[in-house]
Parts: structure tokens; sequence; C-alpha cells
């Protein structure tokens, strides 16, 4: 597994995923790590989507609340004082789903990879990306006023 | 012509999105029903009467290529189009949807008009109507 290569996919497939159906404008960040990204803790929804291809591990889509209500919101094409906490669960595990497909379609097609369907989990049980953990691919995502992040785990 | 469209996937965020899309391009809807899962699918279809199914490939009970494969054993069900509209890219996972008989493939994430254009290829372009879309007469839509 190239983590080079995974990485330059998994930016591709986010600016696809948050501009073509979402119309976000956003840039990718620079930052390489957790720490360095300067996503906030606070107020942060996390969805995880287990993988298995070539590789196997888990894809995890960091955003805070606020960013997940705009991005509901323009999915469903409703009001945001309309909006449950549910929809934006529901909305913020198919963001990650569909970038995640897009992801390894681009990294690579003639492999099966195989989605389990997306979960929300707590921070506490994330192993974040650190800067020397060679194991985790992690792309942070700046927009207008917030900090989001997609992270690959891998386990084998 | 007004069509029934049935759309089916897990997710309810999905199925409004592609609902919204769908009303957005203009395509010449009748009825729209959900389902979110094959299973589910299969109960709507064989009482109702569908035009058209969008259907995901990952869902859980039964998944988009199972729905298809149960409603090829089936002669009233076998001959509506389905469009497998799923974030699955691999050419293996592709040629199975044509395989089984799906009629299109749409991969997530998609731009509006790429839903009009398959819909309109597939069941026919409108008499009327705004069409920006290409006019060629590609009979394969993956």
């Amino acid at each position: 597994m190239e983590t080079k290569h995974l990485i330059t996919m998994m930016k591709t497939s986010i600016s696809d995923v948050l501009e073509m159906m979402f119309y976000l404008p956003l840039e990718i960040s620079i930052s390489s790590n957790w720490k360095e990204s300067g996503v906030h803790e606070k107020d942060l929804l996390i969805s995880k989507l287990d993988f298995k291809g070539s590789f196997n591990g888990s894809s995890f889509f960091f955003v805070p609340q606020t960013l997940a209500l705009d991005l509901t919101s323009s999915f469903l094409g409703s009001d945001k004082s309309q909006i449950t906490q549910e929809q934006i669960l529901e909305t913020v595990g198919e963001i990650l789903n569909i970038m995640t497909g897009g992801t390894f379609s681009r990294y690579d097609d003639q492999t099966v990879f195989n989605l389990g369907i997306p979960e929300h989990v707590d921070l506490a049980s994330v192993r974040i990306k650190e800067a020397d953990s060679k194991d985790i691919a992690f792309v942070g995502i700046d927009t207008l006023d917030s900090v989001s992040a997609f992270q690959m785990v891998i386990e084998d | 012509m007004a069509f029934n469209v049935l759309v089916v996937d897990d997710s309810l965020p999905m199925r409004s999105f592609i609902k919204k899309t769908i009303k957005a391009s203009g395509f010449d809807v009748g009825q729209f029903f959900e389902a979110d899962n094959g299973q589910n699918a299969l109960e709507i279809l064989r009482k109702e009467w569908l035009d058209i199914v969008l259907t995901d490939y990952n869902m859980p009970e039964m998944n988009g290529l199972e729905l298809i494969t149960e409603m090829q054993k089936e002669d009233l069900l076998k001959v509506i189009p389905v469009v497998m509209v799923t974030t699955e890219g691999s050419q293996q996972r592709i040629e199975e949807f044509v395989e089984k008989g799906a009629m299109a493939y749409i991969k997530k994430p998609f731009y509006p008009e790429e839903i009009r254009q398959k819909l309109n290829k597939i069941m026919g372009e409108p008499e009327h109507g705004d069409q920006t879309f290409d006019n060629d007469d590609e009979n394969l839509d993956f």
C-alpha cells in the first residue's frame, strides 16, 4: 500500500464530494497530522467506516457540528431549523462513504474494496494521526470558518 | 409522460438528495417510492407500478445486486430498468452490475445533469423541455 498515492486520491475524493455535491468552497490543508491541522475537539462529530480489500482498515471523517449542519441542510435542501441530529449523523456517514469509495476507485480500480456501514464513534476510541504514525493517512480540510479531516487507519 | 421512480438506498439523506436531484433535473416524475434495502424494494415492486429503479449497492439485508437478481426471476419485474447509484467504482464490480442486468451506472458523487442524462436515455427523451445534454445514440451507460 502506497500511503503517498493514497493521500493524493483522498484529496481528490474530498474535493469531488464536497464541491460537487455540496458546493462547499474548501482548501486541502498542507498539514499531515492531527495536531498541525487545527481540528477542534469540541463539538466534533466522527464517522467511522470499515473497509476490506487489498489492504484493510477504517476510514474516519471528523467534522464540526456547525459545518455538519450546513452540509446536511445543503444536501437535503431543507432549512437548518428543520434538520434533526439523526439527519446530520446520517449525512456525515454518507459523506464518509462516498469519500472512501471514491478514494479506492481512484487508488486501484482493479480491486474490489468492500465497505461496511458508517457508524458514529467518540474521539477517545479513535487512533489519531501523530507525526510519526506511518499506518495512518491523514488529510486536513480547511473551509471558510472551520477545519475538518479525513483519515484512513490501515490495519494490514 | 410521468414515470414512477423507486429510490433504494439505506441512507435517508441520500434518498432525499437523489429525489431532490431528479426533481431539479426536470425529469417527469409521477410518484416517488423509497426503500432502505433490496428486500423492502422488492415488496414495493410487487405492489406498485414502477417505471424505473435507482439503487445503491451496499445495503444491509439485501444489496443492490441481490435486488437485481431477484427482479430477474420475476417476469413483471425483470423488464423494469435498474440504475445502480453507488460509490463502488472497481471494474470487477461494474462488470457484475452489467452481467446481472443493470441498465446504467452512476457513480457517487455525481452532477445533477448526469442523473437527468441517464434517466432520459433509458426512458426516452422528453418531447418538450430544455434539453441541455448531448443527444448521442449510445446504448451503453457504463
